[in-house]
């Protein structure tokens, strides 16, 4: 009741004369650019509200900008959940309006589908992808010069170095002693218009790396050695920016095929001559070849060479800018996002053979390894030896055989994602627009609405905003383990090609020794489990502050959580046997390595975080991903484990039924809930817990919002009898139900589910006033050796934004 | 002790011991300072074949061992891609001529050589005359590389004597603000089953260690063996530039002295295969020219040392002093079954064992009185008042606390512990 005044109240607010307006505010990161650039970004809307798109306006300053709409979600009945905006501005302050009649569509982009390929026209550039082409771009054209053609070249690159035997590398040596190169050729599958336009059109680009030798030693599967990538290209009406998206998969052998190149590349324009690289501080490399190599997140060097050895120009800490390369028409700039975060990276110019390189693995780095960490069971997650009262650890093959014996694919299906951009411009562009072009890909323009619009709206549930000078103290518990790891990332240096993104879980506990446990194995790296549903938690974090820096930190993760944690072959060694399964989307769990853990299940894969990433900014990596783990639901309900029922299927059937509108889903997700044997029968602390940490209790709720479908609630409110404080207040899954309280209080208004959320506070504060994120001030983070251990459950940041909200319409 | 301040002066303890002659053309030498001895055979490894600290063998270069050496890689072809080869291009083991020693200074004189190319390189190690420390001068003429040749690696081993039990091979890292302490083999310790899925499960190996010196960063990482990859530690501007490889009673620390100008360069301990490696050019650069490295000197220092600690990581307390508070904590009052030390310090510690907290773990005083506050104000409140005579706040921030555990340490070293 509470709730459904609280929207109508918003509602009304909302109204003008002129119909609704939403205030908006866009970060652009800093200073608003002085070119209009353009903006992708996704709002909520309640349910109700509105039931066509085409009566979006968005206005700035008065004025009304064109703007292109896309639906994500609809509610039950229809309307609009989730719409994702394109547009372009220079503006900060935006206000979108509906209720005053269907907008002008703009007229922009021209795309064309023919002979299995794609070509576009923004009126600033033209590009076209040919489904028998590269596999990047095949033609480019801006600003009447030549068009820069593909020819035979290969623009689309990921070589391997083939290995005997994996002693024939050493860390960090650069060489391999017997390796053969392993070249990639490209295989296009698909050239789509995933997007047509007017203001904002999609291409997407899928197809295989295929090789001669990468794969070659895996047996039993038929699923080895080609790698696949997809690519999104996405023009701009207007503008001859081009933003890249590219992912690729492993199905190599770790033990033998090693990276030596990521890359993709452009001709480069006609007659360059000129390369610069435009960062903080302009440096400039004389040809015929330039680089500018960053191999850690410490430092970069720019380098140019005749062709025989690298000759080092400057140097500096961390490149946070574009490549230039110019000639006297037109100059094309080229950029990574996450360029010195994600190393080893470079961008390379070959003003000899007219080419430009973006390197997502260097060359010039050592070979980009995918071996397993260690080569014995019982060292970190990967189970007990076989001998009890050893004294040495137990090798998982030690002839070569035997149950473990493809211990050695734990790598197997890792993948990773990245953005570039890619800028034919007028040679004569100022560097300040370079910069704002490379703040622009690396900081996209955030777009807003105040933060009570997001919780007001209910599309992601019935939470609490952040609210200044309330709950502070319960607020600051949540803030403060983000803060944490935001400054561990930085003093430990949580950064390169496989760790950026990820987080460390457990500091100075078991063995107070001031060290991350990433040493010592199960308590390692989070990946998406040990600390709870964090990409959730974080991206609601995100979304209930309305704060880049939250946002960013999210986002990170989560790419991470579902790039590198997370296994995207078809086959898979099941237990590292050879019985291969299907677990595509879900991931491995927490260890001292990524992908050190034999366990792959859904939980780790929870896509609720992914979910919120994708309605806010329409990523394509995104959708990926939900896409990903439907699959995964559909044709492997057990989720790698037994993980499927406990949520995850549940949860992505429920976007899929917002995301189509199509009642199949809706079907499925009944199906789900009441096949969950555990909602009905679990006890015991752990169950339950796991439960609704899970996701398939957060199923039935929204199950229950969404249908009005009241059968169910005592259900819920029989799960949260089996959870009251009085049984868990001093058990170790304490933590877990703030969100079990919040809605049996919601369905049945019984206060007693209210004083549960309230009888548990005291532990959250307890905990928190021990953690070491509190104990010590900032500048003392993280503590020294025998001191306090940090307190941190993505559970309970996930949770307790949904238990305020109970509180808060009480008024406490 | 500011360990470059020493100059060939003073109170030479060192003497030449002629050795058999290699190829009839040059004798080795032995170097001897404060309680070491260190010796060059012209036809050895070509860096260090022998040193030994109080009477104990610290290195000794088995048959073939490959002390000093240069990888080549081809120069590119004029193509980009040529330029980023993984393959090597040839080594240039380190051939001495010429090896003498006087007045407390070791000079070797060699040439990186297969033959037919010839690197030329001068050496000079000079002992301290009040320290067990060596100081070595490396002067390499890059410029003789013929250009068809690129350095990939410029490695400078030390033959590691091992400990036979793998428990006692013990490994550090000097990172910016810590020292990274690691062992090669950590499986006897079993600390606590949460660490670990399940309750019989060990912790890993780790073979190898290493830290790189980029120009405005470095990284340290580790790895469980040569043929697994490596996990990082940290990452920073400027590391300390020490690598250190240690028994329980004691080891060897390679440190930069010019580590602000002399980046990039690598440190690498395999204590598995039983070396510690300075690369002068670290292989996980790219290959660069003979001319673009000229002709470079550069200096280190090696450090022999009593106990597992390494030289710049240095305890907190006296040995004996640190010995005299873990016996003092370890002691039962009468009718009680469990110590300070045994109770609170080996639930937090993973271990109440005197001689695996000092030795092998290398846990500093600090730490194990923050062991006390942290979990028992109380129990610290009562060891302060024994300490200092005084009372402490129960209740008092862990920053204050720190202060009281400060003044213990200081006098516990000024005074030492009750009744010892």
């Amino acid at each position: 009741m509470t709730r459904a005044l609280l929207v109508v109240l918003t509602l009304c607010l909302a109204t003008s004369a002129h119909g609704a307006d939403l205030p908006l505010t866009l970060d652009w990161a800093g200073p608003p650019p002085a070119r209009a650039l353009p903006v992708t970004g996704g709002l909520p809307l309640a349910r109700g509200v509105l039931r066509d798109e085409r009566e979006l306006h968005l206005l700035a300053g008065g004025a009304e900008l064109p703007l292109q709409t896309r639906t994500l979600a609809v509610w039950p009945d229809g309307s609009l959940k989730w719409v994702l905006l394109d547009f372009q501005t220079t503006a900060a302050s935006l206000t979108l309006r509906w209720g005053v009649g269907p907008r002008a569509l703009p007229a922009g982009i021209v795309a064309r589908a023919e002979a299995g390929g794609v070509s576009l026209d923004t009126g600033a550039l033209r590009l076209s992808v040919r489904g028998d082409g590269c596999g990047f771009v095949d033609e480019l054209a801006a600003g009447g010069q030549p068009a820069l053609s593909a020819g035979t070249r290969r623009l689309n690159v990921l070589d391997f170095l083939h290995t005997a035997a994996p002693a024939d590398y050493t860390p960090q040596d650069r060489w391999l002693k017997q390796a053969q190169s392993d070249p990639s050729r490209i295989v296009v599958q698909s050239v789509s218009l995933e997007q047509a336009g007017p203001l904002h059109a999609v291409v997407l680009v899928t197809g295989v790396y295929r090789y001669a030798l990468v794969g070659s030693t895996i047996t039993g599967t038929e699923v080895r050695g080609d790698c696949p990538f997809r690519l999104r290209l996405h023009a701009y009406a207007g503008s001859s920016l081009l933003r890249v998206e590219h992912f690729f998969s492993y199905e190599g052998d770790g033990d033998h095929d090693f990276g030596h190149a990521l890359s993709l590349r452009l001709p480069a324009p006609a007659g360059a001559a000129t390369v610069r690289f435009v960062g903080a501080a302009t440096a400039g490399a004389p040809g015929p070849l330039a680089g500018l190599y960053q191999p850690d997140a410490g430092s970069y060097q720019v380098w140019r060479s005749e062709g025989r050895a690298l000759e080092r120009l400057a140097g500096g800490r961390r490149f946070e800018g574009l490549m230039d390369v110019s000639g006297p028409g037109q100059a094309l700039a080229v950029g990574v996002r996450g360029f010195w975060q994600q190393g080893a990276k470079s961008l390379h110019a070959d003003l000899r053979d007219g080419l430009v390189c973006a390197n997502l693995w260097a060359p010039e780095a050592p070979p980009l390894d995918f071996r397993r960490h260690a080569r014995e069971k019982s060292v970190g997650e990967a189970g007990g030896p076989d001998v009890a009262q050893g004294t040495q650890p137990e090798p998982f093959a030690p002839r070569g055989d035997g149950p473990w014996r493809n211990y050695r694919l734990a790598s197997k299906g890792v993948g990773k994602s990245h953005d570039l951009l890619f800028w034919l411009h007028d040679p004569a562009l100022p560097e300040s627009e370079l910069r704002a072009g490379w703040r622009w890909l690396e900081h996209r323009p955030l777009l807003w609405a105040p933060p009570h619009h997001y919780a007001a709206s209910l599309a992601l549930g019935p939470y609490r905003e952040r609210v200044a000078t309330s709950f502070d103290d319960i607020e600051a518990a949540l803030e403060r383990p983000v803060d944490f790891w935001r400054q561990s990332r930085e003093k430990f240096g949580w950064y390169g090609f496989w760790l950026y993104g990820n987080v460390a879980q457990s500091y100075n506990e078991y063995i107070p020794n001031g060290r991350w446990a990433t040493d010592f194995g199960r308590w390692g790296w989070a990946n998406g489990d040990s600390v709870g549903r964090l990409a959730y938690a974080l991206m609601l974090q995100a979304v209930r502050k309305g704060e880049r820096a939250d946002f960013e930190f999210a986002e990170s993760y989560l790419r991470h959580v579902h790039d590198v944690c997370s296994v995207h072959t078809p086959a898979w060694p099941e237990n590292y046997s050879g019985n291969w399964v299907y677990v595509k989307g879900a991931a491995h769990r927490h260890d001292s390595w990524p992908w050190g853990d034999l366990y792959v299940g859904a939980r780790g894969a929870h896509p609720v975080g992914a979910k919120i990433d994708y309605y806010l900014t329409g990523d394509g990596r995104a959708k990926d991903i939900l896409d990903e783990i439907t699959q995964l639901a559909l044709r492997n309900p057990n989720g790698g484990a037994g993980d499927g029922p406990l949520g995850p299927n549940a949860q992505i059937f429920l976007y899929q039924w917002e995301a189509t509108g199509d009642p199949v889903w809706l079907g499925r997700l009944r199906a789900e809930l009441d096949g969950s044997e555990l909602l009905k029968t679990a006890e015991g602390g752990w169950l339950v817990m796991m439960s609704a940490a899970f996701g398939i209790k957060d199923a039935l709720d929204e199950y229950i919002d969404l249908t009005g479908d009241r059968a169910k609630a005592p259900l819920a409110a029989s799960f949260a009898e089996r959870c009251l404080p009085a049984q868990m207040k001093n058990h170790w899954t304490w933590g877990g139900y703030f969100r079990v309280y919040a809605a049996a209080y919601r369905f049945t208004g019984d206060a007693k589910y209210r004083r549960a959320i309230e009888d548990m506070l005291p532990r959250l504060r307890e905990a928190d006033a021990g953690s070491a994120a509190t104990v010590l001030p900032p500048d003392q983070w993280p503590g020294l050796p025998g001191g306090p251990s940090v307190f941190v459950d993505g559970n309970i940041i996930r949770d307790i934004p949904f238990a305020l909200a109970v509180l808060a319409e009480e008024g406490r | 002790m500011k360990l470059w301040w020493h100059r060939p002066t003073g109170r030479w303890r060192a003497w030449v011991l002629l050795s058999l002659p290699w190829l009839g053309a040059a004798h080795g030498a032995t170097l001897t300072g404060i309680d070491l001895a260190l010796t060059v055979e012209p036809g050895g490894c070509g860096l260090v074949d022998k040193l030994t600290y109080q009477g104990a063998d610290l290195l000794a270069a088995p048959a073939g061992f490959v002390g000093a050496g240069l990888t080549l890689a081809p120069a590119g072809d004029g193509s980009l891609d040529s330029l980023f080869g993984h393959r090597a291009a040839g080594e240039l083991p380190a051939r001495l001529t010429s090896v003498t020693a006087e007045g407390g200074r070791l000079v070797a004189i060699g040439a990186y050589t297969d033959g037919q190319i010839s690197v030329p390189f001068r050496r000079t190690i000079t002992a301290a005359p009040d320290d067990p420390l060596l100081i070595v001068e490396e002067e390499t003429d890059y410029t003789a590389l013929p250009l068809d040749r690129l350095v990939a690696r410029h490695r400078l081993a030390l033959p590691l004597v091992l400990p036979a039990d793998a428990h006692e091979r013990l490994l550090g890292l000097g990172g910016q603000t810590r020292a990274e302490l690691f062992r090669m083999d950590q499986n006897d310790v079993r600390r606590t089953n949460q660490n670990l899925s399940d309750n019989r499960a060990y912790w890993p190996y780790w073979d190898l260690g290493g830290l790189i010196q980029r120009p405005g960063g470095y990284s340290l990482w580790k790895a469980n063996h040569a043929d697994t990859l490596a996990l990082p530690l940290e990452e920073g501007q400027q590391s300390a530039g020490w690598a250190d490889f240690s028994s329980l009673r004691s080891g060897l620390t390679l440190r930069r002295l010019d580590a602000d100008r002399a980046a990039p360069y690598a440190l690498t301990i395999d204590a598995r295969a039983g070396w510690l490696a300075l690369d002068l050019w670290p292989a996980a650069e790219p290959p660069i020219a003979g001319a673009a490295l000229g002709r470079r000197m550069v200096r280190y220092a090696l450090l022999p040392h009593e106990t597992s600690w390494p030289v710049p990581y240095r305890c907190e307390l006296p040995r004996e002093r640190y010995l005299a508070m873990l016996r003092w904590l370890d002691e039962k009052a009468p009718g009680q079954q469990d110590s300070h030390l045994s109770f609170y310090a080996a639930a937090r510690l993973g271990t109440g064992d005197i001689a695996t907290i000092m030795d092998k773990e290398r846990i500093q005083p600090s730490t194990v009185l923050r062991t006390f506050y942290h979990a028992d104000a109380w129990r610290m409140g009562g060891l302060a008042k024994t300490i200092l005579g005084i009372d402490v706040p129960r209740n008092q921030s862990q920053a204050a606390w720190e202060q009281v555990a400060q003044k213990m340490l200081d006098a516990i070293a000024k005074n030492g512990v009750p009744r010892h």
